[in-house]
Parts: structure tokens; sequence; C-alpha cells
């Protein structure tokens, strides 16, 4: 049966891989949302070519599984740039480089296609006429996104940002299939040892589902202090 | 650099493609079962007991907080072990698929749960009373009237629930089952992984075309029942 006393000893030492989780939730996201704002505004003003590039990524991201795209990364990046940089007659190993680095660009691919998409429905939702209104008193384009759309926008879309966050944490457990050790990647490792792997599962089990609980309670608590903003106007 | 290799392409796009029928079996069981498991969570959500309710979000919180790796995991290891003891059931190799549809099952519970829910609370109670008012039994006013209204507002997460589950499904690959990426990786790993852009390529374009395939058939699903619906309402006006 399952040997609790083991689970209980090495719950620490699984917990204690939970920055490298958080370290590649927030990579990942870094990257994830100053793209994805770009995305959204290639949508929104229906940029020729591009927009319609960005549309079949989102597509293909959607479509494909998240492991299918670690895999493409993992394998196919560091091998082109390899090509890449003995074609330019650079003498750098790209086997040095850190998975990690692989694991936060596979990661934000679904993240970004899922915030385009939340951040264009955001910015279509304000009122056109809170456009006018920034115009009528004087402001520039530029200022009236910065000031009033995109703020409004944020706290429409915020719901759903709590979401991807959510979403990111829990796919930053298959970076173990890039070799980077996080919290399960942790857990196999030790399971491996002991050979307990179901024991060790449990504790990654407990580890996620009380810090993603902990996440969400503070989405919430941030979330409530936006509509209090709103209930004031 | 070497060339792209056009035969090699097509020859892992034919091979893998008969395994759909694998993924198709597991995500129509999961969906399946989730959805009764579902049923019941948010039965136990709606009910008017503080400890029902209660063990209704608790499933909800914890299932959905949980990486489905994670949980694919614990019941390929745990299942066996646990049905040997308890039941004295063995096992066998070949029963992969089963841990894919038990994990799934479960987790598509919670999702499924919270879809019943907000499409059964978006159907006004007024419609129930009023078909238990012309003589129809509780049950009947149920499955004739608050169901079919309730299913049109599900069927955009119901799409969206079967994408996720032929993408998440994928997973299954971790614990060796032969679906269109297990299959796919042993394949590939044939060739000594040489031709991994051939073959990623072609699962992608496996994937994709299912995945938007799944999008367009729930969305005539839903106009179709729509304009159904409100053909109806003018009728009966």
């Amino acid at each position: 049966m399952l040997d609790t006393k083991l689970m209980a000893d090495n719950f620490i030492n699984i917990a204690a891989f939970l920055p490298v989780t958080i370290k590649l939730t927030i990579g990942a996201l870094l990257i994830a949302f100053p793209v994805s704002f770009l995305f959204a505004f290639t949508q929104l003003k229906r940029i020729p070519i591009v927009s319609q590039l960005v549309r079949l990524y989102l597509s293909i991201i959607r479509g494909t599984p998240v492991l299918l795209q670690m895999f493409t990364v993992y394998a196919l990046i560091p091998f082109w740039l390899n090509d890449l940089l003995t074609a330019m007659g650079k003498d750098i190993d790209i086997y040095d480089v850190d998975p990690i680095w692989y694991a936060y660009f596979a990661i934000s691919l679904s993240a970004t296609a899922f915030l385009t998409e939340a951040i264009r429905s955001a910015i279509l939702s304000i009122d056109e006429g809170q456009k006018e209104a920034g115009y009528m008193v004087g402001m520039s384009k530029w200022q009236v996104y910065r000031e009033i759309i995109i703020p409004q926008a944020m706290a429409v879309a915020l719901p759903i940002f709590g979401n991807v966050i959510v979403d990111v944490i829990k796919s930053t457990s298959l970076a173990f299939t890039m070799s980077v050790t996080e919290v399960m990647g942790r857990a196999k490792i030790i399971g491996g040892m002991t050979t307990k792997y179901l024991e060790m599962y449990i504790d990654a089990f407990f580890v996620y589902v009380i810090f993603i609980v902990l996440v969400e309670l503070v989405i919430k608590r941030v979330e409530k202090s936006v509509t209090k903003y709103r209930k004031v106007h | 650099m070497r060339g792209f290799r056009w035969d090699i392409f097509i020859e892992f796009f034919v091979k893998v493609l008969p395994y759909l029928y694998v993924t198709a079996i597991y995500v129509v069981s999961s969906v399946f079962f989730g959805f009764l498991i579902g049923l019941c969570v948010a039965m136990l959500r709606l009910s008017k007991r503080k400890v029902l309710r209660l063990i209704g979000s608790l499933y909800v919180t914890i299932l959905r907080s949980v990486p489905s790796v994670v949980l694919l995991f614990i019941i390929y290891y745990g299942l066996p072990m646990w049905l040997r003891s308890s039941f004295g059931i063995v096992m066998g190799d070949t029963d992969t698929i089963i841990y894919v549809i038990v994990t799934f099952s479960l987790i598509l519970g919670s999702s499924m749960s919270e879809i019943i829910r907000t499409s059964y609370l978006s159907v006004p109670h007024g419609q129930y009373e009023a078909a238990v008012m012309v003589g129809l039994k509780p049950t009947q006013a149920i499955l004739r009237i608050v169901f079919p209204q309730g299913f049109i507002v599900a069927l955009p997460n119901l799409g969206n629930i079967f994408i996720f589950m032929m993408k998440e499904g994928a997973l299954a690959y971790t614990i060796g089952l032969h679906d269109v990426l297990g299959r796919g990786m042993y394949l590939g790993g044939l060739k000594a992984n040489i031709y991994n852009l051939e073959l990623y390529l072609a699962l992608a374009l496996i994937y994709w075309p299912c995945t938007m395939i799944l999008d367009k058939v729930f969305k005539i699903w839903e106009k179709k029942l729509r304009s159904k619906y409100l053909r109806q309402r003018e009728k009966a006006c």
C-alpha cells in the first residue's frame, strides 16, 4: 500500500522545486504578454498579410497538442540555430544553452494564442463613444489608447488573464519532457530513485493543487479591487 | 542542412492516420463519462444541502487545479495497484487506454459540471413550472423543456471540450499509448529521430484539421438548433 512516511518526507523535496515552476510561468508570460498585444493590434487594425499570418498562427497553435509544440520547439529550434550560427561563422555551441529557454518559448506559444484572443475581444468590447470622447477633448490616438481604451479593456480581460495564468502553470508540468526539472520533473526523478512513483506523484499533486488554489485566491483579490474601481464611476 | 523529405513525410502521415481511431475512442468515451460525472457534480452543487454543495465545489476546485499529466501518472501507477489489492483484478499491458479515459473523465467531470450548471441556470425556472402546470411529469419537464434549451447554451462550450480533449489526450503518449502522437513518436524513433521535422509536420497536419472540423461542426449545429428553436417559437406565437 501507500508508503505515507516516504510521501511526507519527500513532500518538501518536491515542493522545493516550486520556484522553477514559478520561474517558467513568469518567463512564459513575459514573452506572451507583449507579443499578444502586438498580435491583437494586427487583428484589430486588419494589417494585410500580417493579420492573416497571425490568424494562421492562432489556428495552428489552438489546433495542435501542447506536447507536440514542445517537441517541435525542443527538437528543431536548436538544430536550426546551430545551422544558422555555423553558416554565420560564429563558434557558439547551441547545445550548451540551458533548456529552460526553450521551455519558456514553448510554453509561451499557446499562452500567446489565448491572450491574443482575450485582448482583442476586450478592446472590441469598449464602446466607440469612449474613443470619440477622447478625441473630442483633444487627445492623440496613442493617448486615447493608453489612457482610455487599454485600462478599461484590461479590467474586462482580467478573468481570462487569470485562466491563462492557471493554464500556464499547469502546462509547465510538461517541461520535464524538455529535461527541465520543475515540480513534476523532480517527482519523476525521486520516483525513479525510490521506485515509489505513485507516492511522489501524489506529492506533486498536492504541491500543484495548493499552489494553484493560492494563485486563484490572489487573482480573485485583484479582480475584486478592479471591479470596486469600476463601481465608483 | 538536408532538404525536406516529402516521401518520408507522406509515409509518416499515411502510417499514423489510422491511429486517429484510438484518439477518437478516448475522446468520445472521456467526454461521455465526463458528462455523467459532471451531471452528478452539478446536482451536488445545485443541491439544497450545504454539505453536498461543498463536496461539489471541492471536486471542481481540485480537479481544475491539477495538471492533467500529474493525474494521468497517479491513475497509471495507482489504479492497477488499488484494483489488485482491493478486488484482486490484475490489469494487463493492453489496458493503457483505460487509464487515459479514467483520468480525463475525472478532469472533464469538473468542467462539464460547470457547463451543465450554468446552462441549467440559464433556463428560466418559469419554463419548468409552466411545463408542470400543463400536466408534464417533473422528469418530462426537465428532459423535454429545460434540457433542449440548456443544450443550446451549452453547445459552444461542449465543442471546446471536444477540442481540449483531442489536444490534451495526446499526453497519453507519456504512458505509452499508441494514439496519433504516440504512434508518430514510435515511428520517428524507428527512424532514429532523424526525420523529426517531417514527423511533427505530419502530426500537426492530422491534429489541426480535426480540431478545425470539430469547431465548424459545433458552430453549424448550434446555428441549426437556434434557428429551429426560433421557428418553433414563432409558430407558437
